[in-house]
């Protein structure tokens, strides 16, 4: 089996307990074929250096307890800088809608509402995975 | 200067966007993976590899963490390969072990630690891990740890890659320990019993302990007695006795046959892995599709034979050549 | 319970099963979210082996902890807020006082609930703080940040439940201090501690050691017991395993093992039954599963009741499940969000139904972000109307004795039973923790929950039914990230007008007395409240407990 699968990094807080949505997306992703890396980081630095090590083509950000614009707007640097200009950015979780347009300025490519089928991430990952850019 | 030469030259000034991505190559099995791979081999080699293996929930990546901590404690480098299962059913998998190292890796650019899926893999490795470790061992790395699978048995391969093999145990496994103990001086360097404020810990401890295992080198030589320890990964207790019995280990086999002897086999598995993958691609593949395959058992001896008369050919052919050259 | 079922009864099921025999196997057979199935009638016949001969107010509890039900003592309504530094939450806690929000006789119940900076354990400079302070939850870290808690608040007539996370003890330590402070002794203080390490079991989240976390929520019981007694010192906080994923069912046996598990360490500690656990109290969740919600909250009363009694307890109040219900977050959506006011209200509607004590509404916006003003007090009036227009609190169990509920009852305890039992064979729950038995269960029950709300077998509104495409553009309520400013001022100017040499003092007392603890020669809580005394933060005193108590990740 030496097929190309797709990697993601799944990142949650260190510190928030809500974990339920972070771990049916990330069954949901497994079970859709893609390799799955957990990780919950303290520091968005964490994210973008985990990301890099594991050289993965999504990083997707669970965000539960807020802090979804402080995140964006750390981590696509932190990307770029590392030169991971090809990554896929997704969000997910208690993200209100409003905020989509926002955090796609600020280079996050799409977010998800909570309790959606893993499906549908899974669908959207693999139609844009590879053709994602950060410039 | 080429693509090749430059991927490696970045690799090798410690790059981690090009080691990560040169892993990924290697996972994915791709042709110029191969050639990066050789252009790195002469900064292979300095690297001290361990192996850490052990039954599910022995807390292995609790134990590479803290391996970490002690080593970076010591002003060693590390880099760590922590292999996860694949799911049969989807081909996906979920890798939960960097997860567990964290803590102790976090910020700190001594650190690289890349989790593989097996994808079918058996024998608790990825087919990747021999040559991931060689990316992480040429990036300058002073120390490699490899984490299996830990699926009990079939834990050989990795003691075909590292220098030492440690196994990790815990109390309350009393069959599996068992069914392990035959195992155990096949593949164990060290044994550590993890998780050692738990009940049942002391009493493990003792009856492996008195067990005396003793690992025989290839060159008929001293044999090594494998060392008992006790830790608690979590607590950070009996660590570095650890890391002094895996030196101790790596100076012993330095002395003798046994070193040499590991490095052929790795380079030997190399010779077949690499081989097999070319032969695979530029010879299998076309023969499969261009013949009949109503008998594939016959199609596939005749092939083969073919091979085997053509190389036999070859063979002589330049034996004869060499003849020629000496008149 | 042995019924006498007449000849006519007989005739009425012959002409029930004549008028349905037509459609009767085209009917689909219904289950419980715990997957137990349920039938389209119930009768008589189904509480042959009931216990009906029970009244409210006397062991086993099954229909109520007060004789009257609510009619003297009518639920808390304990709602859960806090945000910003202590300066919001104080603003808010004066509104929501305003708004009548209400405990038992009138009293103040203020549930506050600590942002992650602090549950962690880090105070506003740490660098993981940023982009976390204040932001789920209130920023209190200080003594100055505790004297305004409480300032100008009747200690006897208001609770204090704060929910903390790993700092605990340094929370309760801090308030202890501002207590003395005020120049007022520590029996008065009223209130509750979360005290919920084996919460771990089913949280992503990294904690102590699970040794250490049973002798960390000890030391915490013991000090309450000596010095707070009205201090409520432990919460079994079945809630969390419910948002984990767990069915009611699965949630009552992992909450009553996890109760079980404290009781087991405090008797190990030496501390008598009646000494403590009648201290001990439940939060639970609550679906919008109405008839299975009521069972569950029977059931559970009844089985905590014979666990306490099993366990040495002699007084039958020490033997009170008492429950505070936080109405399940996950249920909610971010689909039609206003969908989620009827949901909240079948919610809170089975809570009073099922009798507990206590109860938090959520705000149909949390699945957005932090509540509005305008949803938090939508929630707060969804109670009152409960509580004074729909005629529910006037009579105690209303349910009991239906066929069905009764059944229900029954059979839930039977099914968390077999869990509990299961476990308690193999260690318990806390070596449930340590295996990741329990996470590994619930899980598994989120996960298939999850695939029939994907396949649309279970059916929620505005998600897999009805959707539509139509956005929300919903503003949630935003916290100003100035905030984060006026948390690190205050931590500043805190830290300036300490004496940075009793400081050290006290701190190296608190790693000296987490020595002890870990010996087993002493407790730490006297220490913490000392270090509190000396001005040491919240942030501080954690540093030599995670030194000591380790870091654990659970399997």
């Amino acid at each position: 089996m030496s097929q190309e699968r797709i990697k993601v990094l799944l990142a949650k807080k260190k510190i928030d307990v809500h974990g339920r949505g972070t771990k049916l997306i990330a069954r949901e992703l497994r079970d859709a074929g893609m390799e799955v890396v957990y990780f919950r980081f303290g520091v968005v630095e964490e994210i973008a250096e985990a990301a890099l090590q594991e050289d993965v083509d999504v990083v997707a950000v669970s965000i539960m307890t807020s802090g979804q614009m402080q995140v964006a707007r750390e981590l696509i640097p932190a990307l770029k800088e590392r030169g991971m200009t090809d990554v896929l950015v997704i969000m997910g979780g208690i993200i209100p809608e409003v905020d989509f347009e926002p955090l796609r300025e600020l280079g996050v490519h799409r977010c998800f509402p909570p309790g959606l089928p893993g499906g549908v991430v899974a669908d959207y990952i693999r139609e844009n995975v590879g053709t994602a850019t950060l410039a | 200067m080429d693509a090749t030469t430059d991927q490696a030259e970045q690799v090798v000034a410690g790059s981690a966007l090009h080691a990560g991505r040169l892993i990924t190559r290697i996972e994915n099995g791709r042709a110029d993976a191969r050639a990066v791979l050789r252009s790195l081999a002469p900064h292979c080699g300095k690297a001290q590899l361990i192996g850490v293996t052990g039954p599910p929930g022995a807390g292995k990546s609790t134990l590479v963490s803290a391996l970490i901590r002690e080593l970076r404690g010591r002003g060693r480098t590390v880099g760590v390969i922590a292999v996860d299962p694949s799911s049969p059913f989807s081909g996906g998998a979920l890798l939960g072990d960097r997860d567990r190292m964290v803590e102790s890796s976090s910020g700190d650019s001594g650190v690289f630690i890349r989790s593989l899926a097996s994808r079918g893999a058996s024998g608790g490795l990825a087919a990747a891990a021999n040559d991931a470790v060689d990316v992480l061992d040429a990036m300058g790395k002073d120390v490699v740890i490899v984490e299996t699978v830990g699926v009990g048995q079939g834990e050989f391969d990795i003691a075909r890659i590292a220098h030492t093999v440690v196994l990790v145990l815990v109390p309350g496994y009393g069959d599996a320990l068992q069914a392990m103990k035959a195992g155990i001086t096949e593949i164990a360097d060290v044994v550590v019993v993890n998780k050692s404020d738990s009940p049942g810990a002391e009493q493990t401890f003792k009856e492996l302990a008195a067990q005396g295992f003793q690992r025989t080198g290839p060159d008929g030589g001293p044999p090594w007695p494998v060392p008992v320890l006790q830790a608690s990964a979590l607590r950070h207790d009996g660590i570095a006795e650890l890391v002094d019995a895996v030196d101790e280990h790596h100076r012993f086999t330095g002395r003798t046959a046994w070193r040499t002897a590991h490095e052929h086999a790795r380079r030997r598995a190399r010779f077949i892995a690499f081989a097999n993958d070319r032969l695979r691609e530029e010879l299998l593949e076309t023969a499969a599709d261009a013949r009949a395959l109503t008998d594939p058992y016959g199609a596939a001896e005749e092939f083969v034979t073919e091979l085997i008369e053509a190389h036999r050919r070859l063979t002589a052919h330049r034996a004869a050549g060499a003849e020629t050259e000496q008149k | 319970m042995k019924f006498e079922l007449s000849d006519k009864f007989e005739a009425a099921k012959e002409t029930w099963a004549a008028r349905r025999a037509r459609y009767a196997d085209r009917l689909r057979p219904a289950k419980t979210l715990s997957g137990l199935p349920v039938k389209t009638v119930y009768t008589p016949e189904d509480l042959a082996d009931s216990d009906l001969e029970e009244m409210p107010g006397a062991y086993p509890f099954t229909r109520g902890l007060h004789p009257d039900g609510y009619a003297l003592t009518p639920w808390m309504q304990q709602m859960v807020f806090g945000y910003g530094t202590i300066e919001e939450t104080r603003q808010k806690m004066e509104k929501m006082v305003a708004e009548g929000m209400e405990g038992y006789f009138g009293h103040k119940v203020f549930n506050t609930v600590y942002d992650i900076p602090c549950m962690y354990g880090i105070d506003a400079d740490h660098p993981e703080a940023k982009g976390n302070l204040g932001q789920c939850g209130v920023h209190m870290s200080t003594g100055d940040d505790y004297d305004e808690l409480i300032r100008g608040w009747d200690l006897e007539t208001t609770n204090f439940s704060m929910i903390t996370g790993d700092n605990c003890l340094p929370a309760l330590a801090l308030l202890a201090a501002a207590v003395e402070r005020r120049g007022e002794p520590l029996h008065k203080l009223h209130g509750n501690s979360m005290n919920w390490y084996p919460r771990i079991a089913v949280q992503d989240i990294p904690s102590w050691e699970p040794k250490w976390g049973y002798a960390l929520m000890i030391d915490l019981i013991k000090w309450a017991k000596d010095n707070a007694p009205a201090w409520n010192p432990a919460n079994i906080f079945m809630y969390g395993l419910s948002e984990a994923g767990a069915t009611p069912v699965q949630e009552l046996a992992y909450g009553l093992s996890w109760g079980k598990s404290i009781i087991d360490a405090g008797l190990e500690a030496g501390l008598a039954p009646d000494d403590f656990i009648g201290r001990l109290s439940f939060q639970i969740g609550c679906t919008v599963n109405l008839f299975e919600e009521v069972a569950k909250f029977r059931a559970h009363r009844r089985m905590w009741a014979k666990i306490c009694k099993e366990a040495g307890v002699t007084k039958p109040s020490n033997m009170h499940a008492r429950v505070h219900v936080h109405t399940s977050g996950y249920v909610l959506t971010q689909q039609q969000l206003m969908n989620n006011n009827a949901r909240i209200t079948l919610q809170a509607l089975a809570a009073v139904l099922g009798g507990v004590q206590s109860i938090h509404t959520c705000s149909y916006d949390e699945a957005v972000g932090v509540p509005t003003e305008e949803s938090h007090r939508t929630a707060l009036r969804t109670q009152q109307i409960l509580m004074l227009e729909s005629g529910v609190r006037d009579v105690a169990d209303p349910l009991g004795g239906s066929y069905y509920v009764e059944k229900l009852t029954d059979e839930m305890e039977a099914a968390a039973w077999e869990i509990y039992e299961e476990l308690e064979a193999s260690g318990g729950y806390r070596r449930g923790i340590e295996t990741g038995e329990i996470k590994r269960n619930i899980d598994n029950a989120s996960y298939e929950m999850k695939k029939r709300i994907n396949s649309g077998d279970l059916p929620v509104v505005g998600v897999n039914r009805y959707v539509s495409e139509q956005t929300e553009n919903y503003e949630p309520f935003r916290i100003d990230e100035a905030i984060e400013d006026k948390a690190r001022a205050r931590l500043e100017a805190y830290r300036a007008k300490r004496d940075q040499a009793a400081v050290d003092e006290a701190l190296e007392g608190v790693r000296e007395a987490c020595q002890a603890l870990k010996d087993g020669t002493g407790p730490l809580m006297p220490a913490l409240v000392e270090a509190a005394r000396k001005g040491v933060t919240n942030g501080e005193m954690m540093v030599p407990m995670r030194e000591a108590f380790g870091w654990y990740v659970s399997e």
